[in-house]
């Protein structure tokens, strides 16, 4: 669906709407090239999902970052008739929780713990595809008691912190999440809540700031991604 | 506002999983626009959060019901606006959709400062120049200094003291009941001062406290306005009628619950249930009350009950928990029906 935009150039206020939609998109992301090879016979190995038998997938295409790093494979699911795409990197938190970014259809996925999502029913026109991942700049791990454990922080956010507070009532367990010492120069565009490895949920820092209301009243891990 | 149809279908958009960016910052754009007036009305309190401008306590508001799932779709905004909801305000007039809207965004307003609760910071020094200059400016109020202390007393017009009670240091908490019983909340302090030499002469009451106590009386009455009563008592057009109502309401859900809590008895004597299964009975019956007030029932009578109860089968409900549910929440309809025809507001012929 497309509809005309009306929009003020310089309009502070803009801006400002902006950055809580997801437009304008993320900042440091990695673009992939189509990766020409010969296709594999064997699909559903690469990007293994376990679940489904070789005969249901075709591949697609695969695409690959420049410092080749990163690898992407579209699937299909012939059975389902949906496309399916997996992340490999050599580094799991690379390939876990990633964005995949089709620029051109303005779409973005968000990868499992596996590096897999589900692309639906899209049509993919290989000459004019556009794509980029964007991985975690930083990760943090959230314990009960509140206190955020830096797992992992790109160079610039190693002094970045993070304040949790946790909020209940009968009905609903809402945590809000301060950033803390950010360099100027780095914002971060979006944050990741991580549910029990299962559950994702996706917003963007207002102020630094951000508050997640949980589908879950216990919940026995929690993660935070940021990426910038 | 003009154009709420307009937002109402950006909604129905993204409620349908059928929408663009354009549409999220549109009425991101219009909540926001929404709500500002009354944060901004607020700021006359003296409080500060946490360094955030009225704009960004807007923004805050706004963003939480914007956070996205794994499927990009909305589950907070989903939950307040769903589909059975969207479409009855399709064909309802426009200004009962605004009116739930506001209603909403009001709610979320308090859920904010709650939020920021720890990040509420009086300005304590301006808010005691003003009472000083408040107190000078309101007749009946005397300002002694006591060595270091500064003691305000409430004397009677003609000088004489012929008050029944007087609330002295010791009696802070009376004073506070008082001002939070009396809806001082959201006043200024020039309007606080006033009203509450009003209240005091009229009840008879003389007050003899230090200035201080006067400071943090006016704090912890807006703390509190701010934390729990915004929603009800940021609609000017609708303040006696609705506060009335909403604590009304508050009333007889109390009075439900206990009713509930009787009937989940006996089935726990007849061993049909045992106690965690009332205590999920009981909360499932609050959400669903919750979300009656906020437009209707969300989703089915299952899925109510088994967000207290995640291991409960849908043969298992069937066979032991839906009779009893069913049965509670035709008696809770058949209760708050008859509330509501006994205050006038529905008719009860059509009970």
């Amino acid at each position: 669906m497309s509809k005309p935009e009306n929009r003020k150039p310089g309009n502070p206020f803009q801006s400002a709407f902006s950055r809580l939609s997801f437009d304008p998109g993320l900042r440091k992301r990695v673009k992939l090239f189509p990766h020409h090879r010969q296709p594999s016979p064997f699909p559903h190995l690469l990007g293994f999902s376990g679940l489904t038998s070789g005969e249901a997938y075709t591949e697609k295409i695969t695409l690959i970052s420049a410092s080749r790093d990163y690898l992407l494979r579209i699937l299909q699911d012939q059975l389902k008739d949906r496309l399916e795409a997996h992340l490999l990197h050599p580094e799991p938190r690379k390939y876990q929780h990633a964005f995949i970014i089709l620029e051109n259809l303005k779409r973005e996925f968000l990868t499992d713990s596996h590096g897999r999502t589900d692309l639906g029913p899209l049509e993919l026109d290989q000459a004019m595809l556009s794509v980029y991942v964007c991985s975690p700049s930083a990760i943090f791990e959230i314990t009960p008691s509140g206190e955020a454990i830096k797992l992992y922080a790109e160079k610039g956010l190693e002094t970045c912190s993070l304040e949790s507070e946790f909020f209940q009532t009968d009905r609903q367990l809402a945590v809000k999440i301060k950033l803390l010492n950010l360099p100027e120069t780095i914002e971060i565009k979006r944050a990741l809540l991580v549910v029990d490895d299962k559950e994702t949920l996706t917003g963007q820092p207002w102020k630094n700031l951000i508050i997640f209301e949980m589908p879950l009243l216990n919940v026995s891990s929690l993660k935070i991604c940021l990426y910038e | 506002m003009a154009g709420e149809r307009k937002l109402l279908l950006k909604i129905l958009y993204i409620i349908n999983n059928n929408y663009t960016e354009a549409d999220v910052e549109d009425l991101i754009k219009s909540m926001v626009a929404l709500i500002l007036p009354t944060i901004r009305k607020h700021s006359g309190l003296h409080l500060t959060l946490g360094g955030y401008q009225p704009r960004d306590i807007a923004m805050l508001t706004v963003s939480s019901l914007f956070v996205r799932n794994r499927e990009g779709r909305f589950p907070v905004l989903e939950r307040l606006f769903n589909w059975k909801l969207t479409e009855k305000f399709l064909s309802a007039s426009e200004s009962d959709f605004r009116r739930y809207l506001k209603n909403i965004l009001h709610r979320r307003l308090k859920q904010t400062f709650y939020y920021l609760s720890n990040e509420i910071r009086p300005e304590r020094a301006r808010i005691k120049r003003e009472i000083a200059y408040a107190l000078k400016k309101t007749p009946g109020w005397q300002i002694l200094k006591n060595g270091q202390q500064t003691i305000v007393s409430l004397i009677s017009t003609d000088s004489r003291p012929v008050h029944d009670f007087v609330i002295t240091d010791g009696h802070y908490e009376r004073l506070l009941e008082l001002v939070l019983n009396n809806g001082f909340g959201g006043l200024q302090i020039l309007a606080f001062i006033k009203k509450l030499n009003e209240l005091l002469r009229q009840q008879k009451i003389s007050v003899s406290v230090p200035l201080s106590h006067l400071v943090e009386l006016y704090i912890d009455t807006q703390k509190n306005y701010l934390l729990y009563q915004v929603s009800s008592s940021s609609r000017p057009e609708a303040i006696p009628e609705s506060s009335r109502l909403s604590t009304k309401i508050a009333r007889w859900l109390e009075e439900l619950e206990e009713w509930n809590s009787r009937l989940l008895n006996r089935y726990l004597m007849k061993n049909k249930i045992n106690q965690s299964e009332k205590e999920a009975f009981l909360r499932a019956l609050r959400d669903l009350f919750q979300d009656w007030q906020d437009g209707g029932q969300s989703t089915s009578l299952f899925n109510y009950l088994k967000k207290y109860l995640p291991e409960l089968s849908a043969e298992d409900y069937r066979q032991g928990k839906r009779k009893i549910f069913e049965y509670l929440i035709k008696n809770s309809k058949e209760f708050l029906k008859s509330r509501l025809a006994d205050e006038g507001i529905i008719n009860s012929r059509r009970i």
